[in-house]
């Protein structure tokens, strides 16, 4: 269980997320949805150990994090799939995963490896390619894969449809729900809000730092439109 | 026959500059910085290799010896003086470099004197033979064949060991390796252990090559360096080393042919500034 408890975070002086509290329970996918610099992927940085925590605290499993580097909380079990995918261009799928893997030994490494080229087989024949060069919806698979083989408990998907074709953006998501059935959590960022709602259990919402709603997907599913609603009412709130 | 003579002698050369442009180009592609006291570590190799040899050691183990030096000074002077400047701007630490070998020129006349210093026994100087109609001696030998040796082993440090691939993944994207448990200063101490290593045998063949070692016989080197790289595309190492070969070849011919002209040295700036007028972004960089 990830718990996110009165965490704020930020650049310098600049506060990017004011004191959110929200859990991501075990085998669970929780949706954190909001629009553009409302501070969500700040939120999965600060979880990762990226981004500066001003207050409150992270943990994961009962573990408080705060003092722990982003190696650390690998090891510990988050497991990162960045905006951007920022997956290593230069270097092959092969080593891609290499990498992913580094903070466990080499027989973990390759049980990983393994599960995780199961769940994504289009990485096998893509193994010894040069990352950049595969579409997309590869570089997104193999970004995830990256973060599977260090073995997380926990997954932070940051944006894991952006420019990606419909049919690709449900294959990984069916890949997050198989996960959640072998017990990984996931915390996902979306734009996408149809999407999200389709597979998460939980859904958070986040405007202008702060958090506007939490609660069941099951509420709010078949009504994409409520982010919008709940945007327009928090705007009519700050008017009023 | 002369010709073939020309571009050996210049492939030789050049085999030489690679060594040392492969370190610059190594840590300019981590740190983003113009290590321009690499060629200090040149030097030092080159002294650590003849006084090991004077006092008795044969070539080979001195050049261990020198090789050893350079591994752990390089390592220093990362330590030293690039981490603490690592969030200053690039020319802070370009500024420091240049002090550096400033220095460290004047530290090595200090201490072994201005005049230089030659080794009392260098059988590979006056070794060679006749390959091909070409004569070479044993240390052009030597630097061909080291050079493509330790080139071949840097390649399969960088492409087969867990730690190379690990190296890689930091010059493209330091914060993401570090999340997947790379540490970045150990890699960065690796690499200026590795193009600390290089220079230093550089340094040493050179020494023999010349037969003699002088606190600035680095100089030129290092200046010859930085266009190298810059002709190569900054931190790109397949294009390090053919602007390495190409640089020493122009040289060769340019020597012989544009010898009332200008001086080996103006040849190399000219190669330099006639590309970087044709292709700013170097003969292997990518453009934009």
């Amino acid at each position: 269980m990830l718990d996110v408890t009165n965490m704020s975070c930020g650049y310098g002086a600049v506060l990017a997320v004011d004191d959110v509290t929200f859990q991501v329970p075990d085998g669970q996918m929780v949706a954190l949805l909001g629009p553009n610099g409302a501070g969500k992927t700040s939120t999965v940085m600060a979880i990762a150990g990226h981004v500066e925590m001003f207050s409150g605290s992270i943990a994961l499993g009962g573990r408080d994090l705060a003092g722990t580097g982003p190696a650390g909380r690998t090891r510990a079990g988050i497991g990162l799939v960045p905006e951007g995918r920022r997956i290593f261009g230069d270097l092959t799928v092969a080593e891609n995963l290499l990498v992913g893997s580094y903070t466990r030994s080499r027989a973990e490494a390759r049980d990983a490896e393994a599960d995780a080229l199961a769940l994504f087989p289009r990485l096998r024949e893509r193994y010894d390619q040069r990352a950049g060069s595969l579409s997309g919806g590869e570089q997104q698979m193999l970004a995830m894969a990256r973060a599977l083989v260090s073995r997380p408990s926990t997954l932070l998907v940051d944006e894991l449809s952006l420019g990606l074709m419909p049919a690709v953006v449900h294959q990984c998501f069916e890949a997050l729900a198989a996960l959640k059935e072998r017990g990984v959590s996931c915390l996902v960022v979306e734009q996408n809000t149809e999407v999200a709602l389709r597979y998460a259990d939980w859904v958070c919402v986040l405007a202008a730092s702060k958090l506007i709603h939490s609660g069941p997907a099951a509420e709010v599913r078949g009504n994409p439109g409520f982010v919008e609603t709940l945007l327009g009412l928090s705007v009519d709130r700050a008017g009023a | 026959m002369f010709h073939l003579e020309l571009l050996t002698v210049g492939l030789i050369q050049g085999a030489m500059y690679a060594m040392m442009a492969l370190g610059l180009t190594l840590i300019y592609g981590l740190l983003r910085i113009l290590h321009i006291a690499h060629a200090a570590l040149f030097t030092l190799g080159a002294y650590a290799g003849v006084l090991a040899a004077n006092a008795g050691l044969g070539l080979l183990p001195a050049a261990i010896v020198a090789v050893a030096i350079g591994g752990i000074a390089g390592p220093l002077v990362y330590v030293a003086i690039y981490r603490p400047l690592l969030d200053k701007p690039p020319y802070v630490a370009l500024i420091a470099s240049i002090g550096l070998l400033i220095a460290l020129e004047d530290g090595f006349r200090l201490v072994f004197g201005p005049y230089g210093l030659s080794f009392d026994n260098n059988p590979w100087f006056i070794t060679g033979w006749m390959i091909g109609g070409i004569y070479l001696n044993a240390v052009q030998a030597a630097i061909a064949v080291t050079a493509i040796l330790s080139i071949a082993a840097f390649t399969w440090f960088a492409r087969r060991t867990r730690a190379g691939v690990a190296w890689r993944a930091t010059v493209t994207d330091p914060a993401m390796a570090r999340t997947f448990g790379v540490e970045p200063d150990r890699v960065r101490i690796m690499s200026f252990a590795i193009a600390s290593m290089l220079a230093a045998v550089a340094g040493v063949l050179i020494g023999l090559l010349n037969n003699l070692v002088e606190p600035t016989m680095g100089s030129i080197i290092a200046y010859k360096g930085l266009a190298i790289i810059v002709l190569g595309g900054l931190g790109n190492v397949p294009g390090t080393l053919v602007a390495a070969l190409l640089l020493g070849v122009a040289e060769s011919f340019g020597q012989t042919y544009l010898d009332q002209v200008l001086d080996r040295d103006a040849i190399a700036f000219l190669v330099l500034i006639v590309v970087l007028m044709v292709r700013p972004q170097g003969l292997f960089g990518k453009a934009g």
